[in-house]
């Protein structure tokens, strides 16, 4: 492989992973306190015709993706306060969420299909470390997203293990009854967390109209919220997890490039395909070592349990 | 610790966990009928142009027409299948999310055989590709129902995931071996099935509807009968009511979650199969057309997971699927029904959990002029 070849495969490895770490990331928080929200899919769509037509109203990509954010935090509101308040179940809610949202968007968008996003999300290239030949130009030559994208799950890590609230947030999930006890509002940080996880999976989708495709499709997200959902499994409810599995499917995406620049002669299926069932392999060879060692789910183990004060 | 506890925003009323529900299925009716009422108000918000108009559209393409009512019957026979196969998973506390991938893979075996054995009769070669596009859906669902059953791992998202390795398939195939050399296919579909798989058209006033709407309500009535009356139906329905409870009656719950899950599969094979001799008679995008995996959950939600259900039901959507259809004649887009029952879907869901919980009206404030402590002290003096 020729050396520009795997500087530009790393490049769109890492931006490839960048829109499904953050929804991922978003996800791990709402699922460490005891809620799954299946709905990630619809909620990055929202996201993504939010950030937009956001950013085709204001021509900025800064104010898009808080409008993504906003868009998808609305959308997650509407799952929260069914399932978390009414305790409606998690699957069919977010099942609905994601048909509302592929009709809604491709209704709504009919207008914007394939038309440039108006401002995108720029590049930075980080002094001195991107001039450093090879890794230079295919590490630290991103989009500006790409960077904060890798910081997140360092945050959640940080929110999650290092925190007093993000142990708070660890009790809501493991045993909501005590946590009550102690005087937490259960549902409260629940909504709270669906919404932010929500925000977070609309910036994912904002990233993808705004940077990475740049442009609006129908459907466009393409089953990337559901392959977020599937990484938090996957990395067993730990933030770094989260990091592999996003960058692993990014890196299986750039395959077909590869395969085409080089001329393998594998049929292009294989490569439209393996993301996929690669994440389907990660999760069960994940399993098959956790059964292995006897080990005990790392489930949170309040997770899709609805949460009734006795 | 008293010193972390926080302060609680008071809520008036708290929601608790009913010891008994109420009537879930006439709650869950009752949403989906104010689903269908706003459906139907918010249909000509779609179409500026002919406003009230659009409800003609609709009739005319649906009920009005014998040709609408071919195509409703058309749409809703995979669809109850489908949503038959859903169920039966449902039924356990099992989801299926992964039927497109069941009905392209028991096609491909199905059409697979029948390519090979294109010399033989229909009569032969149409119970042989029902059963290969059983095989098919079933084996498909192998790898995720052993993950689940053994491994504990989420059959939703692997059912789910693997869609997308049996839409490459397909493309594969058409773009491939089966590459449609005639008129119009351009790698959107196969060269068409052997001419005496077609299953034939029944007409009846008019209305012309090809002979697996048969499977369509003769598959739901054997699988209510199965699950009714057979021990393993009896069994499937007490560990999905509690699995624990089923493993203490000595209920076999991980060969029961086994089989009705390949069960699933199998039935989604079919649905596939019913599309293909019935109505496409290509291998294609088509068979899986509008998302017919997230359909077949509406269906079997709405229907409750029943079997019977799911032929009513399934019959509803797919006359939703088609007015929506003739809508787009009015320039709305065809998605935006999807949407529609999206929103019938979250109000039938959120009914349904209404009916198992009630509101309680939580403790007024302390007031002190009212307090038994005060009105005691004030008694004293």
């Amino acid at each position: 492989m020729s050396n520009s070849l795997l500087v530009a495969s790393i490049a769109t490895a890492l931006s490839g992973g960048t829109a499904i770490l953050i929804a991922a990331t978003g996800e791990l928080l709402v699922e460490r306190t005891g809620v799954y929200n299946i709905g990630l899919e619809g909620v990055m769509l929202v996201g993504a015709l939010g950030g937009f037509l956001g950013a085709d109203a204001t021509n900025s990509w800064v104010l898009g993706l808080l409008i993504a954010a906003i868009a998808g935090g609305a959308a997650a509101l509407v799952f929260g306060l069914v399932t978390v308040v009414l305790r409606a179940d998690m699957v069919v809610t977010g099942v609905a969420l994601v048909l509302i949202a592929v009709g809604l968007t491709t209704a709504l968008g009919q207008d914007y299909v394939s038309q440039s996003a108006a401002s995108h999300i720029p590049e930075w290239d980080i002094p001195g470390l991107s001039d450093i030949p090879g890794v230079g130009p295919a590490i630290f030559q991103q989009s500006v997203m790409t960077y904060v994208a890798f910081l997140l799950p360092f945050g959640a890590w940080f929110l999650l293990e290092r925190t007093r609230h993000g142990l708070e947030m660890r009790s809501i999930g493991e045993n909501p009854e005590a946590a009550d006890a102690a005087g937490l509002s259960v549902m409260g940080w629940r909504i709270t967390y669906v919404v932010i996880g929500g925000a977070l999976a609309g910036i994912g989708g904002g990233v993808l109209t705004l940077g990475i495709i740049g442009t609006w499709q129908s459907n466009l997200t393409a089953g990337q919220g559901w392959v977020a959902f599937a990484i938090v499994f996957f990395a067993a409810w730990r933030p770094f997890g989260i990091l592999f599995g996003a960058y692993l499917f990014g890196a299986l995406a750039t395959l077909g490039n590869v395969g085409q620049a080089e001329g393998w002669s594998v049929p292009p299926q294989v490569f439209v395909a393996l993301p996929y069932l690669g994440t389907v392999l990660m999760m069960i060879a994940r399993g098959w070592v956790t059964h292995r060692r006897g080990g005990s789910s790392p489930w949170p183990a309040a997770l899709g349990v609805p949460f009734y004060r006795s | 610790m008293a010193e972390t506890r926080r302060r609680r925003l008071s809520a008036p009323y708290r929601i608790e966990l009913r010891s008994r529900p109420r009537r879930v299925t006439t709650y869950r009716i009752a949403g989906v009928a104010l689903g269908l009422a706003i459906a139907l108000l918010a249909a000509p918000l779609f179409a500026p142009s002919v406003g009230d108009g659009i409800y003609h559209f609709i009739w005319q393409g649906t009920f009005g027409t014998p040709i609408g009512i071919g195509n409703v019957l058309t749409t809703a026979a995979p669809l109850i299948i489908a949503g038959l196969a859903v169920a039966l998973a449902y039924r356990m506390g099992l989801w299926n999310i992964g039927i497109n991938g069941q009905i392209l893979m028991g096609t491909w075996l199905a059409l697979f055989l029948a390519f090979k054995l294109d010399h033989w009769s229909g009569y032969a070669l149409v119970p042989l590709m029902f059963v290969a596009a059983a095989v098919g859906g079933a084996l498909w669902m192998l790898i995720p129902a052993l993950a689940r059953v053994y491994l504990g791992i989420n059959e939703i998202v692997t059912t789910f995931l693997l869609n997308f390795g049996a839409t490459a398939w397909m493309s594969y195939w058409i773009r491939g071996a089966w590459f449609d050399e005639g008129a119009g296919g351009g790698g959107t579909r196969s060269r068409p099935a052997p001419e005496q798989t077609d299953l034939g058209l029944i007409n009846i006033d008019g209305v012309l509807i090809h002979w697996g709407i048969i499977v369509a309500v003769v598959a739901p009535v054997l699988a209510w009968l199965v699950l009714t009356t057979t021990r393993a139906g009896f069994e499937m329905g007490i560990s999905g009511a509690s699995e624990r409870t089923g493993r203490y009656a000595g209920i076999p719950v991980k060969r029961r979650m086994l089989s009705v899950l390949l069960a699933s599969g199998a039935v989604g094979g079919l649905a596939g199969v019913v599309d293909l001799l019935g109505n496409t008679h290509y291998y294609g995008d088509a068979l899986i057309g509008g998302d017919i995996g997230f359909a077949a959950v509406v269906v079997a939600v709405l229907a409750g997971g029943s079997a019977l259900g799911v032929i009513v039901v399934g019959f509803g959507y797919a006359a939703m699927t088609v007015g929506g259809d003739s809508m787009s004649v009015a320039g709305v887009p065809t998605e935006a029904v999807l949407a529609l029952i999206g929103i019938i879907l979250l109000l039938a869901t959120a009914a349904e959990a209404i009916a198992r919980v009630r509101f309680v009206r939580t403790r007024t404030r302390f007031d002190p002029n009212t307090s038994p402590a005060m009105q005691a002290q004030e008694e004293a003096a």
